[in-house]
């Protein structure tokens, strides 16, 4: 752990609830303009973040009826970026089932030179049948293969990297992954530079970012040199009363039949079925590695219905119809707290902060939360580097790569 | 504009990534109707490969720049890839955002998912790519706070596409410009596809059906001088009465291109020569013959 932490944020379309999109503060679509984009983009570079971070897949979001979802690709998106700030670091998702991975090389360093080395790949396998019926196939791959074919989709990427004729400004591309199945780990522990994780104890972060770092070390790698970054939804208010009100605002808003269809979706089976005031039943949930789709958040979801038996409704209102992310609520001195706690307890390198609403949320967070941080010595006032590894302190490294070829089948 | 005015669009070849931000601040002052970005992937030379052409695009519409298009070979990009990166700039830019399509055989992902290349491959990923362009319209985008629906999902058309090649559901999640979809264009008159919205032809070859007609001003003539620009530009604009648009071939490094866009363009704007209103949507700036699909 350094002695000041990381931070990132992640422009989650219009924010992290379900219903961030009709929070009063911000036009209903903005999300669906670049201007939002680089709004939030600008501020966060005067707030002296590590970088913006862009979530992302090749399908439109299923609950697009009821939230907005995430639009613009985001190569073009964070060229734009380049063109509109100058330090602040520029982290894009992009499939690595549904990209080749020649070309994400290519297009990535392409963005990594306009912006003077300012580049992260966050590298994600996509789940579900939707994003496979966009790419000539009938059926989303096993959640195994989609594991094995990012390992090599990463090899080819970094190979690539290092043996560009105009090498990357930064040196390479910052290779960033999100992982909470035991696939996951091993990926994020051999390849990733920086992890985004969601725990929702500090004792779940604390062993994730042990365990993370320990894989690191078993494939020869130095533990500081992975940074593990747990998301964190922020609803910052000047009172702790204010900040309440927000955060039970933003659960009314939440759009019921989106909110269960997602838990339908994340626990495997239809929850309008069920009473809402029933508990949520524990013999219906497997094991997470027995599950499909996104094991991360199942993770989560699990753990929160095993410690809370939460009823239905409950378990509604405490996600928010968010993904299941750890929420903080509180005045810029708790949130400040809650994130020096994680941090100086081994549970974080820094954190990716999922505003609660987007732009605006965000400026609560820039403006209340860092200032706090920065007074507290935890968070630097000026950028000392230009590119974003010098942001994360990262040198460049030889990865473990592997030395199985791509599978020809996919 | 005079009577005789017409269009122009820059052709610049492939960037080199060291020259990309030079040359990018460059073309962003340049009055033209619009900057045709090259695709140097897949040459032999790695330094010729150049700076992905959307990514180029994505950092002019920063900077203010002329309407753009993107040069892409069907070999290298998935076609929802590829349309949702153009729809992007698109929906970015007001619809002042294009794509010059070639074709070369299919793409890893589509290789891989076990289709095959054929005689219509080419057709149908610009049937596809079309079809994505009109999957997601923008009145679709509802936003009403009130009732809680963000999107009317009954307004999407997904293609659901099924051809011999190409495999595609859809829809894109990103929704059109308001106005206007992209333009498609291809490269020379022969074996046009249904859907092209402009074609690019040297001045001796015929006006294709249906389609705009953008004449490709000889690179070795406009490589001489200011005046050897004026002169070519001024024969191919004669020769080619019907032309929609002219497009000429500038150089790729900063240096060179600087005196191009700065005094060149100067003087054939000063001959009344060429036209551009850099706030129209490409289609609009190729009017005469864009069928609306």
């Amino acid at each position: 752990m350094g002695e000041q932490l990381h931070l990132n944020v992640n422009i989650l379309n219009s924010g992290v609830f379900g219903g961030s999109w009709r929070h009063p503060d911000n036009p209903p679509t903005s999300a669906y303009t670049i201007e939002h984009y680089t709004r939030v983009a600008r501020a966060a570079e005067r707030a002296k973040l590590d970088a913006v971070f862009l979530a992302d897949g090749p399908v439109l979001d299923g609950g697009l009826e009821h939230r907005s979802g995430n639009s613009f690709e985001p190569t073009v998106n964070l060229a734009h970026l380049s063109g509109v700030t100058s330090d602040i670091g520029l982290v894009g998702t992009l499939s690595s089932s549904y990209n080749d991975a020649d070309e994400l090389a290519h297009r990535l360093l392409g963005v990594d030179h306009l912006s003077g080395g300012r580049v992260g790949w966050n590298v994600v396998t996509t789940a579900g049948a939707a994003a496979a019926r966009n790419f000539g196939r009938t059926a989303e791959p096993a959640h195994a293969d989609r594991y094995t074919r990012a390992a090599d989709v990463v090899s080819r990427v970094v190979e690539a990297w290092d043996g560009a004729a105009d090498p990357s400004p930064q040196g390479r591309p910052v290779v960033v992954q999100a992982g909470g199945s035991t696939d996951g780990v091993e990926l994020a522990g051999r390849l990733g530079e920086v992890i985004f994780s969601a725990s929702q104890t500090l004792e779940e972060g604390i062993a994730y970012r042990a365990r993370v770092k320990a894989v690191a070390e078993r494939h020869g790698r130095r533990p500081e040199d992975v940074v593990v970054l747990p998301g964190v939804s922020t609803v910052v208010a000047a009172t702790e009363e204010e900040a309440r009100r927000r955060r039970a605002t933003l659960a009314e808003l939440v759009p019921w039949p989106y909110a269960t269809a997602r838990l339908s979706a994340q626990l495997g089976f239809d929850v309008s079925a069920h009473d809402p005031d029933a508990l949520v039943p524990l013999d219906l949930l497997p094991e997470p590695d027995d599950a499909d789709g996104s094991q991360t958040f199942y993770r989560l979801v699990l753990g929160i219905v095993r410690r809370e038996r939460p009823t239905f409704r409950a378990l509604l209102d405490r996600l928010g119809g968010g993904a299941g992310h750890r929420i903080v609520v509180g005045t810029p001195e708790q949130v400040a707290d809650d994130l020096e706690t994680w941090f100086r307890a081994g549970g974080a390198d820094g954190f990716n902060v999922m505003p609660d609403v987007l732009p605006s949320g965000f400026d609560d967070f820039a403006e209340g939360v860092v200032p706090v941080l920065q007074a507290r010595g935890l968070f630097r006032r000026e950028y000392d580097g230009s590119t974003l590894r010098a942001h994360l302190g990262l040198p460049v490294r030889p990865l473990p790569l592997t030395d199985r070829p791509l599978a020809t089948t996919w | 504009m005079s009577p005789a005015a017409i269009p122009l669009l820059l052709d610049v070849p492939p960037v080199r990534p060291t020259d990309a931000r030079s040359v990018l601040d460059v073309l962003a002052r340049a009055d033209v109707a619009a900057v045709l970005l090259r695709d140097g992937a897949g040459s032999p030379d790695p330094a010729v490969g150049g700076v992905d052409p959307s990514v180029l695009a994505g950092r002019l519409t920063a900077l203010g720049g002329p309407s753009v298009v993107v040069e892409a070979s069907t070999g290298h990009h998935a076609p929802y890839n590829l349309a949702r990166r153009v729809q992007s700039l698109a929906r970015i830019t007001g619809g002042r955002a294009g794509l010059l399509l070639r074709p070369g055989g299919i793409d890893p992902l589509t290789r891989a998912s076990g289709a095959v290349d054929g005689p219509g491959s080419f057709a149908e990923y610009v049937a596809v790519v079309r079809a994505l362009w009109s999957s997601f319209p923008a009145e679709a985008l509802v936003g009403d706070a009130a009732s809680g629906t963000f999107a009317d999902v009954g307004l999407l058309v997904p293609p659901a596409f099924e051809g011999a090649t190409y495999r595609v559901a859809g829809a894109l999640n990103v929704p059109a410009a308001a106005d206007e979809q992209p333009v498609l264009l291809v490269e020379g008159a022969r074996a046009v596809p249904t859907g092209a919205h402009g074609v690019l032809v040297g001045p001796d070859d015929a006006s294709p059906e249906g389609a705009a007609r953008l004449v490709v001003v000889s690179a070795r003539a406009a490589g001489h001088g200011p005046d050897g620009l004026l002169d070519a530009v001024l024969a191919a604009a004669e020769q080619s009465g019907d032309a929609d648009a002219l497009v000429v071939r500038v150089p790729a490094s900063p240096d060179s291109l600087a005196p191009v866009v700065d005094h060149w363009l100067a003087a054939l704007h000063g001959a009344g020569l060429v036209t551009a209103d850099r706030d129209a949507p490409l289609h609009v700036t190729l009017a005469r013959k864009v069928v609306h699909a």
